[in-house]
């Protein structure tokens, strides 16, 4: 159990946001608690997603059920949040 | 969350408004100007231990000539920008006057070649010794920890270039009548290598380079300016007049206004300077650490100053009556 | 008239080097406060300033400027032009003022650091003026927006802004502080006459003052064309040093002395004078959008600046180009999401009409920004306004102080630019911010964001009532 700030990219907003999670989140977590800053505030939700985590410039998402603290990130780095088409 | 509540409006400034009378102009564009004191431990907003930062905390906030509230300072006379330019646009149009008078007069072609030689020699490279000054005060301006100091030390640098304008204008003009006395051509000379100058020059040299401010303020205000006052507007007005030089008579009396602002703000600081514990010591510490080479500096030129008996000890004296005056 | 023509005496008057030797030169002129690029004495004396003023012309001329802007002021106090302004404009003075007032009065000291250890004679006799300047500028810009403070608590930032830690503070102060408060007189020169004042404040007086005049605000035209006629004299003091230091084979130093401050100052214009021209100035009196201006009066007038000089433009110009269209729009949409924690009262400009003006001076902006603004609307229509305030703080860069932002939407192109240095993870708004910090980290290394401070404990509570405490943006 500890704070882990990171930096939410949120696909679809406009600005890098402070988010404080724990290293026991895994990534679903991660990206919902992401998208309390974003999603109906500055992003429609879109239903037809769900939201997927990875660090910045990697070409593969962590895995959903992957927990913060094996994720290898660290304090304050940025990951993108974005969106993936369920159908 | 909401939005914050709406706050009253205030008469004034905040830091302004505890007090009951309506603030002068002076005090709304003066007072509390700077903001390198805001963080201890870095004055500016960059990494606390780069160049900059430790400069100004060992010689603006790290002085031993402490005060608990600096910026309680008020010059005397509250002068603002607008007001300074009111008053020198005004001495400098009173100058220029006397300058078009005595030219339409030939006042220069009276003078005796004797005395165009001890102007070449003792007035023209005055303009270093007066800029100098100018350098000075735009030193002790920008580590001064409270903006009505800065503020007094600027406008001293811009009447040091006042002074230093005159010179060369003048130099310029006597370079007209008396083209073989070295007019224009060597003040630098004389500056670096005659001896009547080189007791100024070491003492500037030296006072240029203490950077604390503390020190630097007593320096140059209380102990290096009052030795050039007394003896290169004073003595040589003196000089000047028994020579028949009546143009640099009344040009040194012009200058010497701009001398008894400045004593006057520098009076309201060494009062406020000895309202803390030890002050009085410190200060009398660094004027024995420098008064002898201001009177060496007095000295070397004043003693060879034509037709002023007993300038040099004089002028001492006159010195030491400014600095008794302060309480030092 | 029996007067010298000024010209026969003004080369003495700046004839004022000397080969010291009671002291060193270089203790005389210690390196880190002169700068003097290791060059002697002897290759500054042939900096020329071109603008020439001598002591009697200068407390002359501004004697007669202060007048009349001075008697305007008073012809128009009781014009109640501030209770009857448009509450946008309102906010561009509120924006101007605490920004600027005692950022100008700071100069001074840059100005007098100039005039204390600069080589250049010239230079020393300039600084002089220009040092007078700047104390002009600070104290005008005091004098005149006080006469609001009583009728509007917001107006006590013009003097308050600088002693706060409200975020956009702490990015002016960052960037006044690293181009002109902190650096050795040749730096000072080039960082702050050469490369800010030469195009940015132009713009900043002159473009604002355009707009001013059109919203019926003379007062403060008349104050801000008035200030910018000082600025083009002691802009000119950086010119001459380049000269000499690219004749002396120190192009390099200069050049990316020119890139820092350029960039600084265009981050910290996108943030307070994009939002002011695009979106806070009425519809009806915008002379010209944001991008036009800074066309006009940055990317021209420095290419030929820049070239004139034998300086080549900087590495980035393309990035710059393409950043003209975008970054003000998010300095806009954070200062206004965040709106709590600015001292002034953010205009949306996002009307029907105001959107129209946007989408044709930046096409695509309703596919980008509009995204964002429509989901925001939408929440204020229904109600919903604890969605229309932040719950968190954006990330800030590590350099300009700024938020890390980019385009929304469907061109969606947010980065973040990281850097580990020393074992600490820093990040940047962009590619050049991180560079700047690159060129002297141990500069900039040991400075805190304020999302550092908030991470480390120093901001208590830690939510936003602490976040507006630290910023002093709370009652008192």
């Amino acid at each position: 159990m500890a704070l882990f700030p990171l930096g939410s990219n949120f696909e679809g907003d406009f600005v890098l946001q402070l988010i404080a999670i724990d290293t026991e989140n895994t990534m679903d977590e991660v990206a919902a608690a992401a998208a309390i800053h974003s999603v109906n505030r500055r992003v429609r939700p879109r239903p037809d997603c769900i939201m997927r985590v990875r660090k910045q410039g990697a070409t593969e998402f962590f895995p959903r059920d992957m927990k913060v603290a094996d994720s290898g990130l660290m304090p304050t780095e940025t990951i993108e949040i974005i969106w993936e088409k369920t159908t | 969350m909401s939005e914050t509540q709406v706050l009253q409006p205030q008469k004034t400034w905040t830091h302004l408004a505890a007090r009951r009378r309506r603030p002068s102009e002076y005090e709304i564009v003066s007072v509390n100007l700077h903001y390198n004191n805001r963080d201890a431990n870095a004055p500016y907003e960059l990494s606390p231990n780069m160049f900059m930062n430790e400069w100004y905390k060992k010689n603006t906030f790290g002085t031993e000539l402490k005060h608990p509230d600096w910026n309680a300072f008020r010059d005397p006379d509250e002068v603002v920008y607008r007001t300074y330019n009111l008053m020198q646009d005004g001495q400098e149009t009173y100058v220029y006057s006397l300058l078009d008078q005595f030219n339409e007069r030939e006042h220069d072609k009276a003078l005796d070649a004797r005395w165009a030689g001890t102007l070449a020699r003792f007035y023209a490279p005055l303009r270093y010794l007066f800029h100098t000054l100018q350098m000075a005060g735009a030193y002790i301006g920008q580590v001064s920890p409270a903006s009505t100091i800065t503020n007094c030390n600027y406008f001293q640098m811009a009447d040091s270039m006042r002074w230093l304008s005159h010179t060369a204008y003048r130099t310029k003009e006597l370079s007209l009548t008396f083209p073989d006395k070295g007019f224009g051509t060597d003040e630098r000379e004389y500056w670096e290598q005659d001896a009547i100058w080189q007791g100024y020059r070491e003492l500037m040299e030296k006072a240029l380079t203490v950077w604390d401010w503390g020190e630097a303020m007593v320096v140059v205000n209380l102990i290096a300016k009052p030795a050039i006052d007394e003896v290169v507007m004073r003595k040589l007005g003196e000089a000047a007049r028994h020579n028949g030089d009546t143009l640099l008579g009344l040009l040194t009396d012009a200058q010497l206004i701009d001398v008894s602002r400045h004593r006057r703000w520098q009076a309201a600081w060494v009062k406020m300077a000895l309202e803390t514990e030890g002050n009085l010591e410190l200060i009398k510490k660094w004027i024995a650490k420098w008064e002898p080479l201001a009177d060496k500096a007095i000295d070397d030129y004043a003693s060879k100053l034509p037709d002023v008996p007993d300038a040099a000890a004089k002028a001492k004296q006159a010195t030491r009556d400014f600095r008794a005056s302060l309480g030092l | 008239m029996a007067v010298l023509n000024r010209m026969d005496w003004y080369d003495l008057a700046r004839s004022t080097n000397w080969t010291p030797n009671y002291v060193t030169e270089d203790e005389l002129f210690p390196p880190d406060l002169s700068g003097g690029f290791g060059l002697p004495q002897e290759a500054w004396e042939n900096y020329d300033e071109p603008y020439k003023q001598t002591y009697p012309e200068y407390v002359k001329v501004q004697r007669e400027k202060d007048a009349g802007a001075y008697s305007v002021k008073a012809a128009l106090e009781r014009s109640r032009i501030f209770e009857n302004a448009d509450p946008g404009w309102k906010s561009v003075m509120k924006a101007h003022y605490g920004a600027i007032a005692r950022g100008e009065y700071a100069a001074a000291s840059a100005e007098a650091r100039m005039m204390r250890f600069s080589k250049a004679p010239g230079m020393r006799n300039m600084s002089t003026l220009g040092c007078m300047d700047e104390i002009r500028h600070g104290q005008m810009q005091l004098y005149f927006p006080h006469e609001h403070v009583s009728k509007d608590r917001q107006m006590d930032w013009a003097f308050k802004a600088y002693d706060t830690n409200e975020w956009a503070m702490i990015a002016a102060r960052h960037f006044f502080d690293d181009i002109m408060m902190t650096r050795d007189a040749i730096s000072v020169s080039i960082m702050l006459t050469f490369s800010f004042e030469t195009g940015f404040t132009n713009m900043q007086f002159l473009g604002l003052a355009a707009d001013a005049a059109e919203a019926g605000d003379h007062t403060f035209a008349n104050l801000i064309s008035s200030i910018q006629t000082d600025e083009s004299r002691h802009a000119q003091i950086g010119g001459p040093a380049l000269k000499v230091l690219i004749e002396n084979g120190k192009k390099e130093e200069a050049q990316k002395r020119v890139d820092v401050a350029l960039w600084g100052a265009w981050k910290l214009f996108s943030v307070l004078t994009g939002p002011i021209m695009d979106y806070y100035t009425p519809l009806e009196h915008r002379k010209q959008s944001f991008k036009e201006f800074m066309e006009e009066w940055i990317v021209a007038q420095f290419e030929r600046a820049l070239t004139d000089m034998g300086l080549d433009l900087p590495w980035y110009w393309d990035i710059f180009l393409e950043d003209l269209k975008d970054t003000h729009h998010g300095m806009h949409l954070g200062s206004y999401y965040w709106r709590p924690t600015v001292w002034w009262n953010p205009a949306a400009g996002i009307t029907p009409e105001e959107r129209d003006w946007l989408e044709e001076k930046y096409p695509g902006w309703n596919d980008t920004w509009g995204q964002c603004w429509d989901v925001f609307i939408d929440n204020v229509v229904d109600g919903k306004m604890e969605l229309a305030y932040p719950e968190t703080l954006p990330m800030v860069c590590n350099m300009c102080q700024l938020p890390i932002l980019g385009v929304p939407g469907k061109k969606w192109n947010v980065k973040d630019y990281p850097l580990e240095y020393n074992g600490r993870l820093y990040h940047f708004g962009s590619e050049v911010d991180r560079w700047c910090f690159e060129q002297d980290p141990e500069r900039y290394a040991g400075h805190l964001s304020i999302v550092d401070r908030f991470l480390a404990g120093m901001i208590q509570p830690m939510n936003l009532e602490g976040a507006l405490k630290y910023m002093n943006i709370a009652p008192g």
